[in-house]
């Protein structure tokens, strides 16, 4: 008992972990395809986050599926909403991904503090819309 | 104004300390334990999914209920989103410079002669099944979607719709989601009953009903429906929105 | 009833063909929603749940009268930006125009889904449908880096924060076992647990992004700026209409929670400084932009106050904000169209050549910085009067000093364009009829408004939000 609610405590203490770690590579490194994974990563621990808030299994039991002729299945909503979630996730990095290929089409390189400050100093002068 | 870089150790120290913090009380004191018992809603869901009863979803799986019947809206809303992801990397790589591919060898070619039918019939029945396996239209198209796509990196000749044609697609399914909710409302007009919106079965006050029987289960027919949209809907999108980050737009 | 649903609905899937698809969807989508306000008023607060599912089991869409205007003023406001765009489109934008036309509906259907949505996931499904279409909108102009830089960084954060917002949701759920606003409330009414905490915390700072107060705002001068002039019109004005209800959502559900004073503080911050950079900036799109931030740092200070005279006066400032916003855009869009440069020196004497559009973007200042004749001064007094009856003195006051700081601001925009160098020759130039319908709507709905912020506000009480 005590040794199930242990690895319990890890695998969610990991799962945060992991999210702090994505937060901060996401302000931290400068290159747009760091952010991009470092932002699907925590994307992909909040998913598993959802889910494992669903879980139901009595210590020492297999977790069971949500589907009918299982009697104590885990929680399906969050299945659902991870679903929901994950295929969202799936849409933004696909707005990224084009944003950045084009970027460094533009560019040649994809820092982005260097694109707004370098832009920023032409901007100073006259503005060309 | 300039992006703000913090001193990047301070940060990082802050963020390690608080994540583990947090996630040390929530998970090793029990905050986020499992509990025993499913919440009051699930348990409605998951007796009300497979019932033969009154009221009920008539699927097995009641993940697929609650995506498509239960929880329709948002299933609805959030293809819509794929379809903006899609809508802007069309918009924004349309003549970007293609990636070279090296020409593919035989190998290859063949194996995806064999891969692609069998990929393409395991999407489909994925998707079809999704009411009583675990699947759905998700699945079944990303399934279908990256298998499209190995047979067009591959060299696959003729591809029949083009991209413009899964441009249609796309468009044509996910316009197809958006009215099939609406059609209960339009029965219920029609023979002068009440139908909600994003109604599957039938309901206290508004009788309309879409099962089909199998062996003298009922099970969902609006479902099935859904999902081969979305299947269609999802695999041509992918493959468009792949396509084109990779060859921007041939 | 029927009306409520299909709504959100009605605006989506768009012309990779015409102009005249778009400006019918957007007509569909105002007509229904005067139909629903007409539906409120007759029947009062309107719930349906769609699918049939009763409330905690399916989704619910409720919609008050704050909704129900709000919804309608949106779909309205989007119509005459709308009208705009077909000309801009077809001058600027070119090829990309569909897109824009998609991108755009979309938008609108993520923010009227946000507006109407019971249901805590299905606010985290609409909020990412609008923010997908913001972030394309600002990235549209691909031809330019900094555009693209600028929907980047949005899209990164704006992502970010939406998924502390599902790290949220996952607590909350844990917590409550229901995703349905009341149902939420109902078990955090209790006092507080360490999910109710933290989950406020986590959604208030997702919710600070999204209005974009300080400090969370820094992603909003790059990105209304770069945007094509009738998406920032459309971002400034109706997603900030989205991001107060989705906040003022998320404070329902969790009630009680002590953040009034901490909000305020860091609310009022963010004006005064937002209004400084606004009076200092040299771009006048970014200025505009901090403009929002002012204007999105008061609306929460009124909603925090809490009580139906604070929402009703944020829900109402955020209506007048949406008209008068869009048509500084609007008006400002068409002289930095025309002179290529946003630079506030350089289009000196620009008033002079278009002087329709020049009236209106005077009358637009007027409104946003809170002078009678113009439905702004009715918002801000409301706001002020939910301060200062609460007790909160000191923000009070600095909702009237924020007021002269970006009077100035915006007078001196004002002045620039107005006033002619000695060595040009004033010319005039006539608008395309699009634009001109379009700054004449806006106009008249800022004067038209005036008339319903009263009874808007003063029938909060039959608003689902409050209490």
């Amino acid at each position: 008992m005590e040794v199930e609610r242990i690895l319990w405590g890890v695998f969610i203490a990991s799962l945060m972990v992991a999210a702090s770690i994505a937060i901060w590579g996401i302000a931290s490194r400068p290159n747009l395809v760091k952010k991009l994974i470092a932002l699907t990563i925590l994307g992909d621990s909040a998913c598993l986050f959802i889910a494992a808030a669903g879980f139901r299994v009595p210590y020492g039991e297999l977790p069971q599926p949500p589907i009918a002729g299982y009697p104590r299945p885990v929680d399906p909503l969050p299945q659902a909403m991870v679903i929901t979630a994950v295929v969202i996730e799936l849409g933004l990095v696909l707005v990224l991904a084009s944003i950045a290929v084009r970027l460094y089409e533009h560019e040649g390189s994809l820092s982005l503090p260097e694109i707004l400050v370098r832009e920023e100093v032409e901007a100073e002068e006259a503005i060309e819309e | 104004m300039a992006n703000t870089m913090v001193p990047r150790g301070a940060v990082a120290v802050l963020l390690l300390v608080v994540g583990i913090a947090l996630g040390a009380a929530l998970g090793l004191m029990g905050f986020v334990a499992p509990r025993d018992e499913l919440s009051g809603v699930s348990r409605d869901i998951v007796r009300l999914s497979a019932a033969q009863e009154p009221l009920t979803a008539y699927a097995p799986a009641y993940v697929s209920a609650i995506l498509w019947d239960f929880r329709g809206t948002d299933t609805l809303f959030e293809t819509g989103v794929v379809f903006v992801a899609i809508a802007v990397s069309l918009a924004l790589l349309k003549g970007s410079t293609p990636i070279p591919l090296s020409s593919p060898s035989p190998v290859l070619r063949t194996v995806v002669r064999i891969h692609l039918p069998v990929a393409l019939s395991v999407a489909a029945a994925l998707a079809l099944n999704g009411h009583v396996t675990p699947g759905g239209g998700f699945q079944g198209g990303v399934v279908a979607a990256s298998a499209l796509l190995i047979a067009l990196l591959s060299g696959l000749k003729a591809f029949p719709p083009g991209l413009s044609g899964m441009v249609a697609i796309r468009t044509l399914g996910l316009f197809l989601v958006m009215l099939l909710p609406l059609t209960p409302v339009a029965l219920g007009h029609l023979y002068g009953v009440e139908g909600y919106v994003f109604q599957h079965q039938a309901k206290p006050n508004a009788p309309l009903s879409a099962f089909y029987t199998v062996n003298g289960v009922r099970l969902s027919l609006s479902i099935p429906m859904y999902n081969s949209l979305e299947l269609a809907a999802i695999a041509a999108g992918f493959t468009i929105a792949l396509w084109m980050l990779l060859r921007g737009g041939e | 009833m029927l009306f409520a649903v299909p709504v959100p609905l009605a605006s989506r899937l768009s012309p990779r063909s015409a102009a005249p698809l778009f400006i019918a969807a957007l007509l569909t989508t105002t007509t229904l929603s005067g139909l629903l306000i007409a539906s409120v008023l007759r029947s009062g607060v309107i719930r349906y749940s769609l699918g049939g599912w009763p409330a905690p089991i399916g989704i619910e869409y409720r919609v008050g009268i704050h909704a129900a205007s709000s919804m309608f003023m949106v779909s309205l406001v989007s119509l005459l930006v709308g009208l705009y765009s077909v000309w801009y489109g077809r001058h600027e934008l070119g090829s990309r125009t569909p897109y824009f036309y998609t991108l755009a509906l979309t938008l609108l259907s993520g923010v009227l889904g946000v507006i109407a949505t019971w249901d805590i996931f299905n606010l985290y499904v609409m909020l990412e449908l609008a923010a997908a279409s913001s972030y394309g909108l600002v990235a549209l102009r691909s031809d330019r880096a900094r555009a693209l830089a600028a929907g980047a960084r949005y899209a990164v954060y704006g992502v970010a924060a939406a998924t502390l917002m599902l790290f949220a949701i996952a607590l909350l759920y844990y917590e409550a076992g229901v995703l349905h606003l009341d149902g939420l409330r109902e078990r955090f009414t209790s006092p507080h647990t360490v999910c109710g905490c933290v989950s406020m915390a986590v959604l208030l700072w997702a919710s600070m992004f999204f209005l974009a107060v300080f400090p969370n705002h820094f992603w909003l001068p790059d990105a209304h700026s770069e945007a094509p002039s009738p998406a920032s019109a459309m971002l400034s004005g109706v997603s900030m209409v989205s991001a107060l209800f989705m906040t003022s959502k998320l404070l329902y559900a969790l009630p009680k929670c002590r953040i009034a004073v901490p909000v305020l503080a860091v609310s009022s911050a963010s004006s005064l400084y937002a209004s400084f950079m606004l009076a200092r900036s040299r771009d006048v799109k970014r200025a505009l932009g901090y403009s929002t931030t002012v204007n999105t740092s008061l609306m929460l200070m009124g909603l925090v106050t809490g009580g139906a005279l604070g929402v009703g006066a944020a829900v109402a400032h955020a209506l007048t904000h949406a008209v008068g916003k869009a048509l500084a855009f609007l008006a400002l869009g068409v002289f930095v169209h025309k002179f290529r440069t946003r630079n506030i020196y350089a289009l000196e004497g620009a008033g002079r050549v278009y002087p329709l559009a020049f009236l209106a973007l005077s009358m637009a200042f007027l409104s946003l910085v809170g002078l009678p004749p113009f439905s702004g001064f009715f918002s801000k007094l409301y706001l002020y009067y939910a301060l200062a009856l609460s007790g909160y003195i000191a923000p009070a006051a600095i909702l009237v000093l924020v007021s002269a700081i970006s009077l100035y601001g915006y007078l001196r925009i004002v002045e620039h364009l107005w006033h002619v160098p000695p060595y040009a020759k004033p010319y005039t130039e006539t608008l395309s009829s699009w634009v001109k319908v379009a700054l004449l709507g806006l106009v008249a709905l800022l004067l038209i408004l005036s008339v319903f912020i009263d009874p808007l506000v003063q029938g909060s009480g039959t608003s689902p939000l409050t209490g």
